[in-house]
Parts: C-alpha cells; sequence; structure tokens
C-alpha cells in the first residue's frame, strides 16, 4: 500500500452544527490517509458522522477546524469556484437517493457533469452512451429516471459519476435503497470500477456491504476506529 | 452550449402551465408593440400615396368644421352647418387665380336598393369633372356626363363594392333600375375599385349621382357640402388658402371674431391631422405595450420564483457534480430570456399575421419594419434577463448541503 501515493490525507478535521442554541460536534477529530487506488469502506450506524465525512471529502462540505489536502493542497483557503472545478474533475458521487434530475433523460443525467468540465458535447455525447452501455442501459438512455427502477436509477448514477472519469468515486450508501440481487449488481460494478484503478470510499452501515472493501474503516460518534 | 439550451428547454417543458402564463405577458406585449406601430405606419403610407395620386394641388373647401379624432384616422364633421352653396363654389373658381377645374359635391349616407336587397351607402352627387379632379375612373360604363347634369337625369354610377353587393358582379349592374330614396336611378357605370380616400372614406361604397338631380329631385336642397378645386402646378397653398377664407368669410357675412363655418383642406393638411391622430394611436399603443411588457416581466420573476424553487434538487445536483454558482446563474438567466423570447416571437409573429389581415381588408400597403420586429424580439430577450436576475440570482445561493440533506 504504501508504494502508492497518498491521495487524501485528513489531520483533525472536526464537523459542527449550530442548530439553534444547540452546538452539536458531528465530527470530533477525524484524521486519515486514503492511498490512490485503495477500496475504503466507512462503517458507522446512523448518525456516527459517516455522511457528514463523506461530504467533507468530496468538498461538498467544509470542515469547522484541521486541515484537509488533496493531492497536498489545502483545500480550506481554496474559493468556492476553485472547489466546483475539483468535485468536477477529481470526484464522482453515487447517493443512496440516486439524485437524477427527474425532467430530463437517463443519457442528459449522464452527461450532466461534463457540461461543467472541458470536454466537447459530441465527446460527451459518445462517452455517456459507452458508460450507459457499459452499466448494461443500453436501450434505456432515452428514459426519464421515473420510468427505471431502482436500481437501473443507481446505474445511470454510478455512470455520471464516472462520465469526467474521476479519480475518486464516493459512493453514499449505495445500495440503501435497493432489495439484495440489485445491490449485488450495483457492488459487483463498484468492484469492477475499482479494478480499473479507481479510488473507492464506500460509506455504509452494513458490515457485509462494507466487507467488499479492501480495507474497512469504522466510525463511531464521530471518532475513528480503523477495523 | 447547444446541450445546455435542450436541458433548459426540458424543464421548461416540465413546468409546462407556468412558462406559458408567463409567455403570455411578454407575447401580449410584443403584440401591441408591433401590430399597432405597423398597422398606423400603413395607414400613413396609404395617405401618402393618396396625395401623391392626388397630387399636392388638390383643395377642398366644405362647409362645417372637420376635426380628426384619435380612435378613427378618418376625418369626422363636427359641427354641420348648410350655408355652403353652389354659389360659393363658384365665388371660389372665379375668385382663386389659380383653380383650375372645380367639382362641386354633395355627400350623404343614403340607403340604397334593388329588388329584396338593401344596403347603405353614401351618395355622392357632383359634376362630370369630379372623375378628372380626383382621378377616379368607371371599369365599366361610363362616368356621369354634362347631358345628364343638364337633363337632370335619373342616372347613377355605382362604386365597385356597392355593384358586387347589390349584383354580384359589376357587368351584371349596367342597365339596372336601383331605388335611392324614392327616386328610380338607372345604372350607367361602375366605379374601379379605389379604397379609402385621403379623408377615410371608402369610395367603394360610393354612388355618384348628378347634383342637379340630387338637388332638384333627390333631396330639394340648396347646400352643398363643398367643393374640390384642382388649382394649378404652381399655386401657392397657403395664399390660395388666404384668399378663400376672405372670399367666404364676406359670402357668409362672418364678422371678425366669430368662427368660420367652413372648412378648407389640402391633402397636405388632411396627411398633418392624420398624423396627429396617429400619433395619439401610436402614444397609446406604446403605453399598452409597456403595460403588457411590464406585466410579462413580473409574471416571468413570479414563476422564475417558483421554478427555482420547484428545482431546488436540481440545482443542488449540479452543484455538487460541478456547476459554479455562475454556471447556475447563467442557466436560469438564459432561461427566463429563452421563455420571453419565446413569448415575444410568438407575438410579432402573431402581430404580423394580424397586420397582414387588416391590410388586406382595409386595402392598406403592407408594410414590415425590421428593424421594429428585431427591436421587438431584442426588447423581449432582454425584459427575461432583467426578470430573471433576482430569481437566478436565488438559484445560484442554494446551498448544496441543504439540498441533499432535505431530501
Amino acid at each position: 500500500m504504501n508504494a502508492s501515493p497518498i491521495l487524501i490525507r485528513l489531520q483533525e478535521i472536526t464537523r459542527h452544527f449550530q442548530q439553534g442554541e444547540l452546538r452539536v460536534e458531528v465530527l470530533k477529530g477525524i484524521s486519515l490517509e486514503v492511498a490512490a487506488g485503495e477500496f475504503i469502506a466507512l462503517r458507522g450506524t446512523s448518525g456516527s458522522g459517516k455522511s457528514t465525512l463523506m461530504h467533507i471529502l468530496g468538498l461538498l462540505d467544509r470542515p469547522t477546524a484541521g486541515r484537509y489536502l488533496l493531492q497536498g493542497e489545502d483545500v480550506a483557503r481554496l474559493p468556492d469556484d476553485r472547489l466546483s472545478e475539483l468535485r468536477n474533475q477529481m470526484f464522482g458521487f453515487i447517493f443512496q437517493t440516486f439524485y437524477l434530475v427527474p425532467y430530463i433523460t437517463a443519457l442528459e443525467n449522464v452527461v450532466l457533469p461534463g457540461l461543467y468540465g472541458p470536454q466537447t458535447g459530441r465527446r460527451l455525447r459518445q462517452r455517456g452512451e459507452e458508460l450507459l452501455d457499459q452499466v448494461g442501459l443500453s436501450d434505456r438512455m432515452t428514459f426519464r429516471p421515473g420510468q427505471l427502477s431502482g436500481g437501473q436509477q443507481q446505474r445511470v448514477a454510478l455512470a455520471r459519476a464516472l462520465i469526467n472519469d474521476p479519480e475518486v468515486l464516493l459512493a453514499d450508501e449505495p445500495t440503501g435503497q435497493l432489495d439484495s440481487t440489485t445491490s449485488a449488481e450495483i457492488l459487483q460494478l463498484l468492484g469492477d470500477i475499482h479494478q480499473q484503478g479507481r479510488t473507492l470510499v464506500l460509506v455504509t452501515h452494513d458490515a457485509a456491504t462494507a466487507s467488499h472493501a479492501q480495507r474497512e474503516i469504522l466510525l463511531h460518534d464521530g471518532q475513528l476506529r480503523e477495523g | 452550449m447547444w446541450f445546455s439550451l435542450k436541458v433548459a428547454l426540458a424543464s421548461l417543458q416540465a413546468h409546462r402551465l407556468r412558462t406559458l402564463l408567463a409567455m403570455v405577458g411578454v407575447l401580449l406585449g410584443a403584440l401591441a408593440l408591433t401590430g399597432v406601430q405597423h398597422i398606423s405606419r400603413a395607414m400613413l403610407l396609404k395617405a401618402e400615396q393618396e396625395t401623391a395620386k392626388l397630387g399636392s394641388n388638390l383643395f377642398m373647401a366644405r362647409t362645417g368644421q372637420v376635426a380628426f379624432r384619435p380612435s378613427s384616422p378618418a376625418g369626422r364633421v363636427r359641427q354641420e352647418a348648410t350655408t355652403f352653396t353652389l354659389q360659393d363654389a363658384r365665388a371660389l373658381q372665379d375668385g382663386l387665380p389659380s383653380a383650375r377645374l372645380a367639382a362641386p359635391f354633395v355627400s350623404a349616407a343614403r340607403p340604397i336598393r334593388f329588388g329584396r336587397t338593401q344596403i347603405t351607402c353614401q351618395v355622392v352627387a357632383t359634376l362630370p369633372v369630379y372623375s378628372t379632379v380626383r382621378n377616379f375612373r368607371p371599369q365599366l360604363g361610363r362616368f356621369l356626363m354634362w347631358e345628364d347634369e343638364a337633363q337632370r337625369a335619373l342616372v347613377c354610377v355605382l362604386g365597385a363594392n356597392i355593384a358586387a353587393r347589390l349584383f354580384g358582379s359589376p357587368s351584371r349592374a349596367l342597365g339596372q333600375q336601383v331605388l335611392i330614396g324614392r327616386s328610380v336611378l338607372r345604372v350607367v357605370g361602375v366605379m374601379e375599385e379605389k379604397g379609402a380616400d385621403i379623408a377615410g372614406a371608402d369610395q367603394d361604397e360610393q354612388v355618384f349621382v348628378p347634383l342637379s338631380t340630387y338637388l332638384r329631385r333627390m333631396a330639394n336642397q340648396t347646400w352643398i357640402t363643398g367643393v374640390y378645386l384642382q388649382l394649378a402646378g404652381n399655386a401657392d397653398i397657403e395664399a390660395v388658402k388666404e384668399s378663400a377664407t376672405v372670399i367666404l368669410r364676406r359670402r357668409h357675412h362672418i364678422g371678425p371674431g366669430q368662427e368660420d363655418d367652413f372648412s378648407l383642406l389640402t391633402a397636405a393638411d388632411t396627411i398633418q391631422l392624420q398624423q396627429q391622430a396617429l400619433a395619439l394611436v401610436r402614444t397609446l399603443g406604446q403605453i399598452s405595450s409597456t403595460i403588457s411588457f411590464a406585466v410579462g416581466g413580473l409574471g416571468i420573476l413570479s414563476i422564475m420564483v417558483l421554478l427555482v424553487r420547484a428545482r431546488r434538487l436540481e440545482i443542488g445536483v449540479r452543484r455538487a457534480v460541478g456547476a459554479r454558482r455562475r454556471d447556475i446563474l447563467r442557466q436560469f438567466l438564459l432561461e427566463a430570456s429563452l421563455m420571453a423570447s419565446l413569448g415575444g416571437l410568438l407575438g410579432v409573429i402573431l402581430a404580423l399575421l394580424l397586420v397582414g389581415v387588416v391590410c388586406h381588408f382595409a386595402k392598406l400597403p403592407m408594410v414590415l419594419d425590421v428593424w421594429l420586429v428585431l427591436g421587438a424580439l431584442a426588447g423581449s430577450a432582454l425584459l427575461g434577463m432583467t426578470a430573471g436576475a433576482y430569481p437566478a440570482w436565488q438559484a445560484a445561493q442554494v446551498e448544496i448541503l441543504d439540498v441533499l440533506k432535505s431530501e
């Protein structure tokens, strides 16, 4: 593992939320290193702070304190636009509830991140079709999310996460809304994606799901326990 | 760019009713602006063409005072008088050195009947020279002749529309007897199609009878409506008007300080009066299109606010996958101006169709002001941008985490 360079380094990350008078400490000093090409499962019960940690990893949220070095660069001081750019180029996201835009087609959903990247329209379309083909939806490209099953929607989300060829894939409970057969298929696809050399962080509450990863990290009450 | 346009259209389509509602306001604004401007321009053009046809040396003296009202560009007699006589017409012809031809006339609305069909026409009782003075000729048969005048003959010449409405076609009208008032008149001619004249009267709805026949046998009156005078080409219109005023005021015993009981009109005057009337129509059109545009802008504003609220998920997802705030801003500005432009485009198309129909039926010349059309379209797009500015800003402020957590 030491052969691979460190991609992400978290140092004493904390995250507090203000709820009225109350200050809720969700993350209480997280230190973590992720090497390029790793497959990590971030396991924890509901309320353990695992989603918040994933949001911070994916630059969707900023930590209250602590340092986050992404490829050696401290992201704390980066302007909003630069964070958008990094999210666009470095990360692919998969969410429990898919987060597909309901009124556009599967293919349009897939190429959505590409609109904010350097790829041209024609190339994007071609790449989107390839990806949908890879996840087995070549005959569903013009369907809207509402016309697809949960498993199919998650495959669309998976294709969307890969459109800009990101370094890191962040999956937050990707099988949380799916039955066991479909879950297995999605996990299989995630395994394939890791095999292609991508870094994968899988957030889950489920030990069986977490067992697919090379390395499992347990999050409990805002603190880490390496498993 | 093409793709984001497509996505914008898809999301607008998903909220079809709201989008349509917002577009209607802009549509009406563009419709009012383009429609009114084009029609008033067509009317002016028509008036100018008529003057050119008549020549600038036509001069009319008529009884009563003529006023032009904004409600209609056609002249309206404000105050009738029965003081104008054939002698006045003669006095003008003799007293004005530049007068070449004079065509005194009486104009009155009368029912005309053939068989069981009765319609209303404008009877114009005049002399044969009218045809020359007004440059208005029969397409079939003949115009009034001096013998008709001398014999007070019971003949008439029909305007093209009257002939068509009573007989179906002009050729069937010749030789037939029509009834005007209690007089039976023989149709001896049908006039060419001419449309409205400079004063707004539809010349195809007129029926011409000999002046003497009308005065002695049909109406038994001595006063006439007025006289058309053809002046020499080099006549000084203002000087002629002054002399004519002196002659008529003296003949009608109008003391100093008293108002004229007659009007003197030249083709140029009529155009000027029409321009004044049309300026008012134009201003009203501008006001109403401004109001419509404002309402349309407010409509777009409120609907965009709703749209932004309904599309928070989309905004959050876009931000998560790499859209910068300014990308979101740009997207919603684009959508708002797209909405407005589409409304404007439909309004302009509708207006041009309407103008086409109106010009066709009112026999006005077709006009197309490309700059006005482009201006209306550009204005619509700009309006969309302005109205969309606040909602787009709101959209750009949406926080990713708020969206992800609330779902």
